[in-house]
């Protein structure tokens, strides 16, 4: 079947443009394309229980403030953006309430036991093992680039370092996967 | 096992397993991973690790986030002017009409009552007719309001059917009603 212009899914931009027109039917598109990559992202930065509400949160302040949002990004990494502040701004505030130094942006994954699901065998054990021993900031990279085929420059940004650093980071992070898994 | 060098083809491993590259650079990329046992192996894990992060993944509830999401820009004024106009809008133009009117029987009643007052234009004067009292006591404007002089014939029989309606009206009542005092049981 050919491709036509109308058969093809409207673009993030199309739909945020929509929905400030007026559709109410284009929040729900975005948010049925986006939810479950913002599940995932907050997952892999080690969230648990709140993932529902924190991705909720972020969706809530991201149409708050759409028209702030500038069309030569991307909308998903926006919302990651968004996400990982809403993030740290409650790690902070738990923190706060403990009595417990500065955050540093870093932290943001330090308790992570997202992938503390049943695994079916003892290689995905290894596995999980593996990936919950990444630097918090190795782990984001590798979680960006794996899940989402984020470009180097966007995680860069993401994550506040270069697009040679963030290349690095993936690459020494699937190196100590692939070596922990060989050798346990 | 020997490394890769081939960059190009490492960096869209992660697309190939997410199944984000185009049809045609995914054939290109299955082709090279055929035939590279490093690029083979990286991509297992790399799907392994795709599934794991799947599975730390809970459903989202969208309804629930639908729920709370402010309403479309376009939409609120839009509702707004249309529920806040129609209505209002509506109503205040039935009540300038219903202040008008009131207005307009007001002012009308008053200039009235202050002609008669003053003894005012012979048209809304009552004429007290010596010869037919009766008839001089009656609201004018029961034959048309004009003087009784200028009535015609006509119209005076009008009048005197109408006079005969109200003593007919008055006949009707009750017995009890037309009694004298005088002729109350007594003890009343």
């Amino acid at each position: 079947m050919p491709v036509t212009a109308q058969s093809l899914p409207a673009t993030d931009t199309e739909l945020i443009a929509r929905w400030q027109s007026g559709d109410q039917r284009a929040a729900a598109l975005l948010v049925e394309r986006h939810a479950t990559p913002l599940a995932r992202f907050a997952a892999s930065l080690g969230v648990h229980d709140e993932v529902d509400e924190l991705v909720q949160d972020t969706f809530v302040r991201a149409f708050q403030s759409l028209d702030t949002f500038r069309a030569d990004s991307q909308l998903r990494t926006w919302l990651f953006t968004i996400c990982k502040r809403l993030l740290l701004d409650r790690r902070r505030a738990e923190r706060r309430r403990k009595d417990v130094a500065e955050v540093d942006e870093r932290d943001a994954a330090t308790e992570y036991d997202a992938l503390d699901v049943m695994v079916g065998d003892e290689l995905a054990e290894r596995l999980r093992s593996a990936v919950s021993g990444l630097t918090a900031l190795q782990r984001e990279v590798f979680s960006l680039r794996v899940n989402e085929g984020m470009a180097y420059s966007d995680i860069a940004s993401m994550v506040g370092s270069t697009e040679g650093a963030c290349r690095v980071h993936y690459h020494n992070a699937l190196k100590a996967i692939k070596e922990q898994v060989r050798n346990d | 096992m020997t490394e890769c060098h081939n960059d190009t083809m490492q960096d869209q491993l992660p697309l190939l397993v997410r199944g984000l590259l185009p049809a045609n650079e995914a054939m290109l990329v299955k082709a090279h991973v055929a035939s590279c046992a490093a690029c083979a192996a990286d991509v297992n894990v790399l799907e392994r690790s795709a599934r794991l992060f799947d599975l730390a993944t809970p459903r989202v509830d969208t309804a629930a986030i639908l729920a709370k999401l402010p309403a479309a820009p376009g939409s609120r004024p839009a509702l707004t002017v249309s529920r806040g106009r129609s209505r209002p809008f509506g109503m205040r133009r039935y009540a300038l009409a219903a202040a008008a009117s009131f207005l307009l029987v007001a002012s009308l009643s008053v200039g009235a009552l202050r002609e008669s007052f003053r003894g005012g234009t012979p048209g809304t004067d009552i004429t007290v007719d010596s010869a037919v009292p009766v008839v001089a006591t009656l609201p004018v404007g029961l034959v048309g309001g004009n003087e009784l002089g200028e009535l015609g014939v006509d119209d005076l029989e009008t009048l005197l059917k109408e006079l005969d309606q109200l003593e007919a009206t008055v006949a009707a009542e009750p017995v009890t009603m037309q009694r004298p005092v005088s002729d109350a049981p007594e003890g009343l």
